[in-house]
């Protein structure tokens, strides 16, 4: 299993439409500095920096060659990694084996967009994912990918327009508690059934915006953090799960599943002892790149039963103050600079560990919570945090 | 045995990635870009802790992973440490071939800017030769106001 | 293209044209270059099983993507289509660039995911049909390809699917 593995520095920039005051680098060295603070050590403790963000959204090659001043990264280790929307969770991971690995103790991972760069592009750039001999043309980027996970649900359990509604003003009103949220929307119910067709079911207002910002974590052996806060979160377990990209070649497979994401959940619970998450974990942090795939994916996740998940936001249960708080940070939905999107499940799953998460904080205490990645190439990352070592 | 799957001629297919980019400079690097447009002066960026001076600016400094705010107006002016010649032409070239691109320490600085060398005999190019910035005459704050540089008299 | 400013901050576009502009040759492999050729040359579509699963891949590929197999030969390809149901489609309303040509894609445009009639797969495409009211799961669909003549041997050979009434 390696070595025990904490999250012990936290640092994210506001999450915002533009950064036109500051460049990549500058953005990057904003969300590093905050971590390095908030584990309250400076670069010299650091034995390697990782960094993660999409070529394509910047049009940049190799970002990590150009960024080095800005992330602390000079003269020491470190990996670029892209891996689409799962970036910021693949580095969390790949972070955790440069530690659990005995390899270095402490390593500062940063995960960034600037997707203002694209000029709005973002899902031209996203498309250029799918096999350009047989998918390309007929890509539509997340939005279509998405608009068939909420087509399918609402075709198979008959419950209307009306959920991804409720769980999209959930998702806004807890970003207005954020202060680092990109939307800051205060909406009805009305104003997401009234929002324009992207792709039909799905409208503007179900999806997540096209963000700028950057997130940075600092990871630390047991040895090490223990002596460096008196808060660590530990990181107890993960798993990555991969799948085909294109479920369509694969019919009848049903369509709207994510697989790898019901794989991962099986995995991690089985080894961890999960029958019940919602009672055996605290809350949620999921990458829900649109309000039905919050819906969906919980019951992909296998948090509830399938049908079930809908009715869920509708009594409240995964509000701030539920039984299982799901996205209190408002999620991908309000926020999403993708290279560090997947990180920022974790960070924020981590402050709600440790009490920290400010106007947004739970109401009930968090001692265990849950964070997912997912990316274009449909695949997961799951993590599962505690307060307290096994 | 089962029948080989051969097509007549392996196919490829023609395709393209073609998508616009617009990049924030940042404050630092603004400054530096406006100064170069608006008055034809080279800024540099001093770290005092590390005593260098960089040409283009940057926020951090590499080696201390300080922030730098001690701004230095150089002359523009400089020394070819390293050149090489191109002698092919792409769309994406900023000079038709054969031309020249060097690193040119500024006087002042530590560090050397990538540049192109104009107005000047390609075979007699000298690392340590002195040289001096051209500006364009419809300047955009881009780091192609300075067209190129030529031999120093 | 102009460099922007706002304040005293400077946005600087992309390069000379403000844009990457890359081009590229695929490499189709046998067995997509096999696929493309009979679309090409007879107006025929393939789809071929993994010997270890059962499971169809449309168009037809090498390795099974589930159980890591080599897929058998030329043989064992199953002719579907050109009929089929549709499963999920999805109509866009919004333009955005298309990647391939650096400029904005023709709205509105259905995509939809196909089984085509002769085996259990699918294939993603463009259905002639975009009107919402006109469009349902389960409808059936017919490929229209381009004149034998226009064809280039890609998946663009079959323009779209057209609704049929049975």
């Amino acid at each position: 299993m390696g070595r025990r593995v904490a999250i012990v520095g936290i640092g994210q920039t506001l999450h915002k439409k533009r950064h036109i005051d500051r460049n990549h680098t500058e953005l990057i060295n904003e969300a590093a500095r905050k971590a390095l603070q908030d584990a309250e050590i400076t670069i010299e403790d650091v034995d390697a920096v990782l960094n993660g963000n999409m070529d394509l959204f910047e049009g940049h090659n190799l970002m990590d060659a150009m960024t080095v001043e800005g992330s602390g990264a000079y003269m020491k280790p470190g990996l670029k990694m892209n891996t689409g929307g799962t970036t910021g969770g693949t580095m969390v991971a790949s972070g955790w084996y440069h530690v659990a690995s005995g390899k270095y103790d402490v390593v500062l991972i940063i995960g960034s967009e600037k997707l203002e760069e694209s000029g709005g592009n973002t899902t031209s750039a996203i498309i250029t994912c799918a096999d350009p001999l047989t998918l390309r043309p007929y890509h539509t980027g997340a939005v279509g990918a998405l608009a068939i996970v909420a087509a399918s649900y609402m075709n198979q359990y008959r419950c209307g327009e009306e959920p991804g509604a409720i769980v999209r003003v959930k998702a806004a009103g807890n970003a207005l508690k954020n202060p680092y949220s990109h939307l800051k929307l205060t909406l009805t119910v009305d104003d997401v059934l009234d929002s324009a067709i992207l792709i039909w079911p799905l409208r503007l207002l179900h999806m997540c915006p096209q963000s700028s910002g950057a997130c940075a974590i600092v990871l630390a052996s047991e040895e090490k953090a223990k002596k460096m806060t008196k808060k660590p979160v530990w990181i107890t377990d993960f798993v990555t799960s991969h799948m085909e990209a294109w479920r369509a070649t694969f019919a009848p497979d049903p369509i709207p599943s994510m697989q790898s994401q019901t794989d991962s959940a099986i995995k991690l619970f089985k080894r961890n002892g999960i029958t019940n998450p919602m009672k055996q974990v605290d809350m949620f942090e999921m990458y829900d790149p649109a309000a039905w795939a919050e819906i969906a994916w919980l019951e992909d996740f296998l948090i509830c039963e399938k049908g079930e998940a809908w009715k869920l936001a509708e009594k409240g249960v995964t509000a701030l103050d539920g039984a299982f708080p799901v996205n209190p940070s408002g999620g991908v939905q309000s926020t999403n600079p993708i290279g560090a999107t997947a990180m920022i499940r974790v960070a924020e799953a981590a402050l709600q560990i440790r009490g920290d998460a400010g106007g947004h904080q739970v109401t009930k205490n968090v001692n265990s919570a849950l964070a997912s990645s997912f990316g274009g190439a449909n695949w997961t990352n799951l993590f599962l945090l505690k307060k307290n070592l096994d | 045995m089962s029948q080989e799957t051969k097509p007549k001629a392996p196919l490829s297919i023609e395709g393209a990635i073609i998508l616009p980019y617009r990049y924030a400079a940042g404050g630092v690097m603004s400054r530096f870009l406006i100064a170069l447009r608006d008055s034809k002066k080279t800024l540099g960026i001093r770290c005092s802790r590390c005593n260098m001076v960089y040409v283009p600016p940057r926020e951090t400094c590499l080696h201390c992973f300080g922030r730098m705010d001690e701004w230095v107006e150089l002359e523009g002016s400089g020394t070819v440490e390293s050149y090489t010649v191109v002698r092919y032409s792409l769309p994406v070239h900023p000079m038709a071939a054969p031309f020249a691109f060097a690193l040119i320490k500024l006087d002042g600085a530590d560090t050397s800017l990538t540049h192109l060398l104009g107005e000047i005999d390609l075979e007699k190019i000298k690392v340590g030769m002195k040289v001096e910035p051209v500006y364009s005459e419809s300047r955009k704050a881009s780091i192609l106001d300075i067209s190129y540089f030529r031999p120093a008299n | 293209m102009a460099t922007e400013q706002t304040q005293d901050l400077i946005i600087v576009p992309c390069g000379i044209h403000g844009e990457m502009n890359m081009t590229y040759r695929w490499g189709a492999g046998d067995f997509l270059s096999k696929a493309f050729e009979e679309l090409r040359d007879n107006g025929k579509i393939y789809a071929n099983e993994c010997p270890q699963c059962g499971r169809y891949h449309l168009p037809p590929r090498k390795v099974c993507g589930r159980c890591h197999v080599e897929m058998d030969g030329f043989d064992k390809w199953v002719q579907v289509g050109p009929r089929g149901t549709v499963l999920v489609y999805t109509v866009t309303l919004a333009p955005f660039l298309d990647p391939e040509t650096g400029k904005p894609r023709h709205v509105p445009y259905c995509v939809a995911t196909i089984q085509l009639d002769g085996a259990p797969c699918a294939l993603e495409h463009f259905l002639k049909e975009t009107n919402p009211e006109n469009l349902k799961v389960g409808m059936r669909v017919e490929a229209v390809l381009k004149p034998e003549a226009q064809r280039k041997g890609d998946l663009g050979d079959i323009i779209h699917f057209k609704t049929v009434q049975e």
